[in-house]
């Protein structure tokens, strides 16, 4: 018994300094009737059950998260995503501060996308400080280095991104932006000594398909190929530069408004695949903010309802050129023409807190025209979900 | 003996034991002082508040019915994700601090441009956490 007692007093002892701060678990069911985003239209509906928590030692941070995510028609696109981190923030002076993150990340997809696994590391620092008491001067620095199970996709990028806002009087925020990117691929040609002899890989021209044993991208029943990687040299680093604008309007302190509009400009390189496909909730190593050349616009309307019922609603658009990537015919054989994209979304979330949990309702409708018949298509995307908020640290 | 440790295990598990060894320090929200104000914000500044803990976001508020400036305890990490204007406006809910600063709310919900923003439990416990940040810098397309 006594025995029993130590344990119990060496666990609490530990465990004060290791237990979590706060704790969060999520469960989202998702249904929509595009699930690749693309022109073969694929219903399905998808479940998410997740899990975060921090812990908080003085100025540092530990967390956490892991999400697992069920298909229930594609059952072999399940995945589970987890990420392990730690943040600190220093303060210089009353006005200013830096922040600081440091994240490992890993996804793991069933077979049908296990190409797509990967480990990641993230940095993040950033500067944040009032120039006055009306205006905002910001800087973040990103650093991302993925490791795919498929090598073809691993690249480091870096992005680096200024700042500068002004409130006035009239209640309106303007702010703008400079970003700047740069991603490398590692290594994304395969060489002919390199091509697997396993797996599902068809020569077509200076590409290579590989998916789920299809030559073509129209083959009968089913989805196209995943991506095509070339066989030969190509772009391998992207550079690009974008500068950006936000106005905002609050009207007192339940309605605001904000439009934001991007432009951005390659600088230099191209993408090295040709062709890659989509995914629902996947993050495609193409389709990334690197990969563009174009313009975004958003407008976005939040508000709050009676009972604090809050309402998110934004339309956005956008025009964007893929440098590198080809559209394809039917067949897969290039048209001779850079993909181009011209995309609206509109999108409305509703979401309710309550002392203990907090639910959401949320639907998008995206309509991707795109020189690329694959790629031109619509989509629904229905969400729901409750969140658990468990607060387990000191009362302050 | 197998039930108690399932008891301990669940006990660790949950973090329960925090809570329950947890001492409040120089002050603590208190329910039974809740209120509620909408003002403007008049300044905002970073400093310490609790010891072992990253400074705060505080921010000087005066009332728009009685021209009365409370100052208003928000958070650690928010002070980097939501960005705070003088002249703007705000609706706070929150513990009036029971002693030291007469005006000092500690915020358990913010209202502004149409947002709402969950600081803490309805029993004062924080809800702001590490880690939110770093999500922007992963956005997709």
């Amino acid at each position: 018994m006594k025995k029993f007692f130590l344990y119990i007093l060496i666990i609490m002892i530990f465990s004060t300094n290791l237990s979590a701060d706060s704790l969060i678990l999520s469960f989202f069911q998702g249904s929509t009737d595009n699930l690749f985003q693309n022109s073969y239209t694929e219903t399905d509906y998808i479940s998410s059950l997740r899990f975060s928590a921090d812990k908080n030692f003085s100025r540092l941070s530990i967390f956490t998260q892991g999400n697992y995510s069920y298909l229930y028609e594609n059952t072999n696109l399940a995945y589970y995503v987890q990420d392990l981190g730690l943040d600190y923030v220093l303060p210089l002076n009353r006005k200013a501060a830096f922040y600081f993150s440091l994240t490992g990340s890993g996804a793991f997809y069933r077979s049908d996308y296990s190409d797509f696994n990967y480990t990641s590391l993230n940095i993040l620092t950033a500067f944040k400080s009032y120039l006055s008491q009306t205006s905002i001067l910001k800087s973040n620095y990103f650093l991302e280095y993925k490791n795919y199970r498929y090598s073809l996709f691993d690249f480091i990028s870096h992005s680096l991104q200024v700042s500068l806002d002004k409130y006035f009087q009239t209640k309106t925020t303007l702010k703008a932006e400079l970003n700047w990117g740069y991603k490398y691929f590692i290594h994304p040609y395969l060489t002919e000594g390199s091509i697997p002899q396993e797996g599902n890989y068809y020569p077509q021209g200076n590409y290579l398909y590989h998916g789920k044993g299809y030559g073509k991208r129209n083959y009968s029943g089913g989805q196209p190929a995943l991506f095509v990687p070339l066989t030969q040299g190509g772009g391998q680093e992207i550079q690009n530069i974008s500068i950006g604008g936000l106005i905002a309007q609050s009207f007192g302190d339940k309605i605001g408004l904000r439009i934001t509009a991007i432009k951005q400009w390659f600088i230099s390189g191209e993408n090295p695949f040709t062709y890659i496909g989509e995914f629902y909730m996947v993050e495609n190593p193409t389709y990334d903010r690197f990969s563009w050349d174009g313009y975004q616009v958003g407008s976005r309307l939040t508000f709050l309802m009676p009972w604090n019922i809050q309402v998110n609603m934004g339309y956005n658009i956008s025009s964007k050129e893929f440098p590198g990537i080809e559209s394809l015919d039917w067949e897969g054989v290039s048209l001779g023409v850079t993909r181009q994209d011209k995309r609206k979304q509109f999108e409305v979330r509703i979401e309710k807190n309550f002392p203990k949990f907090s639910l959401f309702l949320s639907y998008s409708y995206i309509n991707n025209h795109s020189n690329d018949q694959i790629f031109d298509w619509n989509g629904n995307y229905i969400s729901a979900g409750v969140e658990w908020n468990l607060f387990l640290g000191e009362r302050q | 003996m197998r039930m108690k440790r399932l008891i301990l295990l669940f006990y660790i598990l949950t973090g329960l034991h925090g809570i329950v060894l947890s001492q409040p320090g120089e002050h603590f929200y208190n329910v039974d002082k809740e209120i509620s104000l909408t003002g403007t914000i008049q300044k905002i500044i970073m400093e310490p508040r609790y010891r072992d803990r990253a400074p705060f976001l505080i921010i000087k508020l005066e009332e728009k019915k009685t021209k009365k400036t409370y100052t208003v305890e928000i958070s650690p990490v928010w002070f980097f994700e939501k960005d705070f204007h003088q002249g703007e406006s705000l609706h706070v809910t929150g513990s009036l601090s029971a002693k030291g600063d007469k005006n000092l709310v500690m915020a358990r919900v913010v209202k502004f441009r149409g947002e709402m923003i969950v600081l803490r439990d309805k029993h004062g416990f924080p809800s702001w956490r590490g880690g939110r940040w770093q999500k922007r810098g992963q956005k997709k397309g």
